[in-house]
This record gives structure tokens, sequence and C-alpha cells, in this order.
């Protein structure tokens, strides 16, 4: 198994689709950073407190880029490029002809896909603690360090030690989503030969339920839904400390990666290959 | 007797309402060259398919060397190389780097073995160059290094001359009766290329519309056939009305002074006499010998069985 | 003739301490205020607030009289309420106010005090104050102010002397009705909910050394 996983690694660093994330997410932090530094859009809320509190440094630094990044990027960029790698992993070795060349060796489907799994999270949870990290360091560059300053139902400033770990623990909640949004793709991808479907899928899928959890009707299903769950790392850092609430998203969250795992398993070895 | 290394039994796959291959038992003996023909859509690819794993069968069992496929497939697979319609390799990397990956699934090679593949089939110079700049006459040639990369028993080859060109088809030829008479590898393979098919094999299969309709070795298909002679005349439409009148005698074809007909060898005097007798002039009596793409198309057009 | 000397003795001593009008009293404390031109000093900043949640902080207090305040943190970044900063003399705007009077005397941490009340200006606003001044060193121990243009505060003050001449604040706790915090989202329903307690405890004070005026330039903080 361990052969496996490291041809699939070597498969996967060769392949210029897994470098679209990190290439993507630097160049974003970067403009951030810049434009943090160089503008400021939270102005009027120091003016607003400078009417009833004398002020001394700065909220904009590199923990407050890390948390507002967070608001930018776990329903829109890195939800997308974690299906298109998970998407393709199996998808375009059927398109590509090549899993008719894997399968035809000693080796089990089970095997195959998960070898590729691994792979998959792997790079699921180097995407989104990375981003993090990068932030963190891109953020010290440019603006500098200090405490995280969140005005949301009041005021809070956690000291730097302490958002450090909030953030570290927000993004690894982040990660766990998207591994669960990832996984889906992937499940996708084991019946399809086109990986653009496997992603077009899964973003459906995690849209549609963003919005259903809206609607009143389906208020049942809401603590059931990915969506749900996906911002709970808002809780790090204001309000008391739900430990339940965590755990249960921490459990969905699971429970959507291995039920998809496991539907992808017995689906691709079910299935006949054809292409 | 010599061991069985490929066996199909009652083996049967439907793809909806369509049944792709029915209750096709064949056996392939090591040491043999065995040619699987059919026409498009005979089931042939499917047939092949399911000797690899990649499709499950409803019914049967296909077995390589001694296992089954579908319950034992690592061992199965263990000592078998195989080409599944055209090759298919990581674009983004090299020759070499594709077959270093499928060598080590299959438990690993060194790198002289995969240069002196790559040798073989005429590469070794392009094993640095990415395969999404080769040509398709040289991922038909990688595709053979890769079925040759674990020492196989068994080599299954599906089309292995598609897309090549004279020499290439050539140079297949010559290396699959090297890999059987030299290397005692047993080859399974499936082409369109009749007269190639005849020059390499020892044993054919016939499948049309998922049926077994021939099997066995090919000389003793082709003497079956041997009963067929050309009459060389000087009026082909009577003496094809003539001859078409004799008992255990049957006209094939009357054309341009030729008239052809299938008749036991003891009767070919009696047809001449007749002509003659009939007042022909009868210029040539010439035994046809039908080769494999004749008995192929007859026995497609007819739908038959003959073992 | 004893009888009387004891009388006028005895008339005189709370007489001669109890005669004092409010303004006389506060200008008394004004000059233990007016002795500091300016300071430096070491605070540890507590808030506690159910709309502010924050860490203790620690900060550097720059003050310069007449109203100069400049603070800097050292964990990068703090926030005090103004009102909570008691820095500087509490007593300025109160000694120049109106309808000053002497209420009565009140016991504030076992010294006897004036309680003070009146009405005073800050830029053409007015306020209500009320004053706890103990007797014997003319402190300001306690305050209640009730501004037209913000908050209501009621504050506490301990004393230390340093460098054996200067009375200055050892510790302050400011008790403030703080208005709703500002919100990154501009539709988020605010109010107050309960008051703040402002604690500040202060150390190392470097007094009268001539701060430059560039220090206040960084930030302008003044009340």
């Amino acid at each position: 198994m361990l052969t496996d996983l490291r041809l699939e690694l070597r498969k996967a660093v060769r392949k210029s689709r897994m470098y679209i994330g990190p290439t993507a997410m630097s160049l974003l932090i970067l403009a951030v950073a810049v434009g943090l530094k160089h503008s400021n859009p939270f102005e009027y809320l120091r003016r607003r407190m400078e009417q009833d509190f004398i002020v001394t440094g700065s909220f904009i630094n590199a923990a407050f880029l890390c948390r507002h990044l967070l608001e930018g990027i776990t329903y829109t960029f890195l939800p997308l490029f974690a299906c298109m790698v998970c998407g393709d992993l199996i998808a375009s070795e059927a398109a590509d002809g090549t899993i008719r060349m894997l399968l035809c060796r000693p080796i089990t489907r089970a095997q195959v896909v998960i070898s590729k799994y691994v792979v998959a999270c792997m790079y699921v949870l180097a995407l989104s603690i990375g981003t993090g990290v990068l932030a963190y360091v891109m953020g010290t560059a440019f603006l500098g360090r200090g405490s995280l300053v969140l005005f949301s139902g009041g005021i809070w400033v956690l000291p730097e030690t302490t958002a450090i770990v909030r953030l570290a623990a927000a993004y690894a909640l982040v990660a766990a989503g998207m591994l669960a949004v990832g996984s889906i793709s992937f499940a996708v991808s084991t019946f399809l030969s086109n990986s653009n479907g496997a992603i077009g899928a899964a973003m459906g899928i995690l849209y549609g339920s963003a919005v259903i959890q809206e609607i009143e009707y389906f208020k049942v299903l809401k603590p059931y839904l990915l969506t749900t769950h996906l911002d709970i790392w808002h809780r790090l850092f204001v309000g008391p400390f739900d430990g339940h609430a965590f755990l249960k998203a921490i459990l969905v969250m699971l429970v959507y990666s291995a039920a998809s795992f496991a539907a992808g398993l017995i689906i691709f070895r079910r299935r006949d290959v054809l292409s | 007797m010599s061991e069985v290394v490929l066996e199909t039994i009652k083996l049967a796959k439907n793809f909806r309402t369509r049944r792709a291959v029915d209750d096709l038992s064949l056996r392939v003996y090591e040491g043999d060259v065995y040619g699987f023909l059919g026409p498009n859509g005979a089931g042939k690819s499917t047939t092949i398919r399911m000797l690899t794993g990649l499709v499950r069968p409803n019914r049967g069992t296909a077995r390589l060397l001694g296992f089954d496929v579908r319950t034992r497939h690592m061992d199965a697979m263990r000592n078998v190389g195989a080409i599944v319609e055209t090759p298919a390799f990581y674009k983004y990397l090299s020759a070499r780097e594709n077959l270093s990956i499928f060598s080590r699934l299959s438990g690993g090679c060194d790198r002289r073995r995969i240069d002196q593949i790559l040798d073989t089939v005429g590469l070794l110079d392009r094993a640095n160059d990415k395969v999404k700049v080769f040509s398709h006459g040289m991922i038909q040639r990688l595709g053979i290094a890769q079925a040759l990369l674990p020492n196989p028993k068994l080599v299954i080859l599906d089309e292995p001359t598609s897309g090549l060109d004279p020499q290439g088809m050539k140079d297949v030829r010559e290396l699959i009766l090297r890999l059987a008479n030299e290397e005692k590898i047993t080859v399974f393979l499936s082409s369109h290329m009749l007269h190639e098919v005849e020059q390499v094999c020892n044993r054919v299969g016939v499948i049309n519309r998922g049926k077994l309709i021939a099997e066995g070795e090919v000389k003793e298909l082709l003497r079956h056939e041997l009963d067929i002679v050309e009459f060389t005349v000087d009026d082909s439409t009577r003496a094809a009305d003539i001859l078409g009148r004799l008992d255990s005698l049957k006209v094939l074809s009357c054309e341009d002074g030729r008239v052809a007909v299938q008749s036991p060898a003891e009767l070919i005097s009696e047809a001449n006499r007749t002509l003659v007798m009939g007042g022909l002039a009868v210029s040539a009596i010439v035994p046809k010998m039908m080769n494999l793409e004749d008995l192929f198309l007859k026995l497609v057009q007819e739908g038959g069985r003959a073992d | 003739m004893p009888l009387v000397l004891l009388t006028v003795l005895m008339l005189a001593g709370p007489l001669g301490a109890g005669n004092l009008t409010a303004k006389q009293v506060l200008e008394k404390a004004g000059r233990n205020y007016d002795a500091v031109r300016d300071y430096t000093v070491d605070a540890k900043l507590t808030v506690d607030s159910p709309s502010m949640h924050v860490p203790e902080m620690k900060i550097k207090v720059f003050y310069k009289k007449p109203n100069k305040v400049h603070v800097e943190s050292k964990d990068g970044f703090a926030m005090l309420p103004r009102q909570g900063a008691l820095v500087g003399n509490p007593l300025r705007d109160m000694a120049a106010g109106s309808d000053l009077s002497v209420e009565r005397s009140e016991r504030v941490s076992g010294d006897d005090c004036y309680v003070i009340k009146g009405t005073f200006q800050h830029e053409e606003r007015s306020a209500q104050a009320t004053v706890w001044i103990d007797k014997r060193y003319f402190l300001a121990r306690r305050m209640s102010v009730n501004p037209e243009w913000g908050p209501s505060v009621s504050a506490k003050l301990w004393y230390m002397k340093v460098g054996n001449k200067y009375w200055l604040p050892r510790r302050t706790e400011a008790t403030i009705s703080l208005p709703p915090m500002p919100d990154e989202n501009p539709d988020a329903e605010r109010k107050p909910r309960g008051p703040t307690i402002v604690k500040l405890s202060f150390a190392n004070y470097r007094v009268n050394t001539g701060l430059n005026d560039k220090v206040f330039q960084k930030q302008e903080g003044s009340r």
C-alpha cells in the first residue's frame, strides 16, 4: 500500500493542476496583505472606537488577515480547489485510459481508491492549513503581529498567543470541512470519466445545501447538512466556548468524509471499466 | 498435454438488453500464440476486459494461470502483461517514468530491465521524452513494453499492431514469435490483421455476436476448407450449370472463364469428365488454398461453427 | 471662663476645618495634582464589560499638564475607555464649576471626606458631578459624573506617594455605561448591556521628567 501511495504522490506532484490552488491562494493572500497595508477598509471602525476609547496600536495585523481571509475563502476558493483535485484523481485516469493500465496489474481496486484518497486528503489538508500559515507569514511581513481584534456583538481582543492557537484550530476545522467537500467530489469521480462532472456535482451539492439550510421547510435537515457546520470556526473567536457544538460539527464532517469515501470505494469496486 | 494458461468457462456479459458475450468457453495452452478474431462489435474487447478484470461477467468464469480473475485478481495478474485497447500513459511523464510506475505496481524491476525492454521495442533513445509528444505508433510500442515488464508468462494483446507502419508491424510480429519461441511466453492477441494472425498464431478462436463460432489450430481449420477447386473453361456459365447438377459438388463462384467448386477430391475427375463430355474445353484445374481471411469471412457470413 | 474657652476651642476646631467652602476644598486638592507637570507610568488595565471581551492589557501612560495623554501598549493593541482613564487632575474642570457646595461628610475607605456637588462645563456642555475629597490629604477618593456628552461615570481612586512628594493614583476603578460597540456588520443590532468596569493599577511612576510634546503627537488622546 505504501508503494501505491508513493506512486500516487509521484504522479500527483507532476500534475500542474495540483499547483493551481496554492498559486491562487498565494496571490490572493499577497493582494489582501498589500491592500490592507496601503488602505484600511476598517478605518470606520477605528474612528468609531476613538469616540469613546483611547486606542493604541493597530488591529490590522497578521492575525487579523488570517481571520478575515477565512471569511472569504471558506465557501469559495478552498472548496473549488479541493474539488478540482479530488474530483480529478480517478476521473482523469478514466478519461485518459490509464485506469485500465493500472487495473491490469496485480493491484486491487481498493488499493487504487485508498491510495488516491490518501493523496486527496493530504492535498486538502496541506492547502487549507498551508493557506493559514502563508497568510500569517505574509501578514507578519506586511502588517506586523499583534492581538486579534474582532467586532462582533461587542469587541473581542485575543492576545497574540491565544489568537494563534485559535486561528490554528480554525484552519484545522476548515480543513476538516474541505476534506468533506473534497470527499464528495472524490466519490462522484469514481463513477464518472470526466473530472468536470465531479467538480460540478460536488460544488452543486455544497451550494444547494447552503440554500436549503436557510429554508424553514427543511429545518429538520439543517443539523445534518455539511454547510451548517462549515463556519463553526466563527465560534472559536467570539462567544462562550461550546464544546458540544464543535464536537458535533467535527463529527458531521467526518461522517460526510467517511461516507463519501465508502461510497466511492463500493462504486469503484463494482463498476465496469469501459473507458 | 500442455497446461491451460487462459480459460473462459461459459463467460457471459450483458449490457442492458444487449448480449455482448454469450456463453464463451475457450482455452489457451502454454506456448500458444492464440489469435482471437471477430468483426467489430463481436465481443472481443469485452472478453479481453473480462479476462483482465476490468469488466465483471454476468455469468461464467475467466481464469488466468489457474486463478479466477474475479476472486483472485492479484494472483491472476501477477505474471500477466496486458494491453487493452489503445495503451494509455501519463502524458506528463516520460516513457521511462511511466514504465517505472507500472513496474512498481507489478513488483518492481530495475532500470536496466526497463531500458532493455525499451530497447526491445525501439524506444530507448526516446526514453526521457514525455509521452505527450509520442506518435500513435510509439505509444503502441510503449504499450507492448509495459506488458513485458513483469516477466510475464502470459501476454494479452488487444490489436498490438494498430497504428504501426509496415516495418513496425513486422517488428511486432517478430517480437511475438520471439516471445513465444524463445522466451516461452504464451500470447493471446486480438487483431483485424488476419494475414498477420495467420503468420504468427498457431491457434485461433473466432467470435461473432458474442459467441465462439470456431476454434482450433489454424492448419486444421483451413484443411477443412481445402476441398475447393477452380476450373478454367471457355464458357463458365455453361460449366457452372453442368456442375451444379452434380451431387456432392457445390458451385462457389462463376466469373471470367473460371468456375470454383467445393467438392471432395475423388469427385474432381468426374466433374472434369462431365465438362468435357458436355462440349466444354477445360484448360486448367487448380486447387484453391483458402486463407484465414477467407475462412473468417465465410464463418462470419455463415454464422456457423467449425471445430 | 474656662467653660467659655473650652466652648470656643471646641467650636474653633470643627469650624476651622469644616468651614472650608467647596471651592476652597477643590483648590487645596488641586494643588496636589498641579504639583505634577508630567509623568510616565506603567499600568495594568482590565476591562470587565458584557460588550468588551479583552484580556488584561499592559500599557504605558504618558501625561502632561494640562490635559495631554498618550497611551502605548506593550501587547501591540490596547483600548482604554476615555471616561475610565482618570489620568492627570480629575478635578480640573470641576474647580471652575458652578453651584458648588459641600453637601456632607462621609467616610470612604476609613477616611473622612468632604462630599462636594456641583455643575461644571466642558467644551460648552455641562455635567453634574459629585466628588469625595478626603479631609486629611485633600485627594479625590471617589467621583460620580453625569455629563451631557457621554456616559455617566463613577470612580474610586487609591493613592501612593511617589518620591515622597507627589500623590498619584495607585489604583483606579471606574464604572461606566458605555454606548453600543461598533460592529463589522452595520446592520447588527447594538445595545448596551450592563455597566463596564475599568480597573487600572499603576507602577513605576517617573514624574516631572520634562516630557516632549512630540510624544503626544503620535496619537491625540485628550480627555
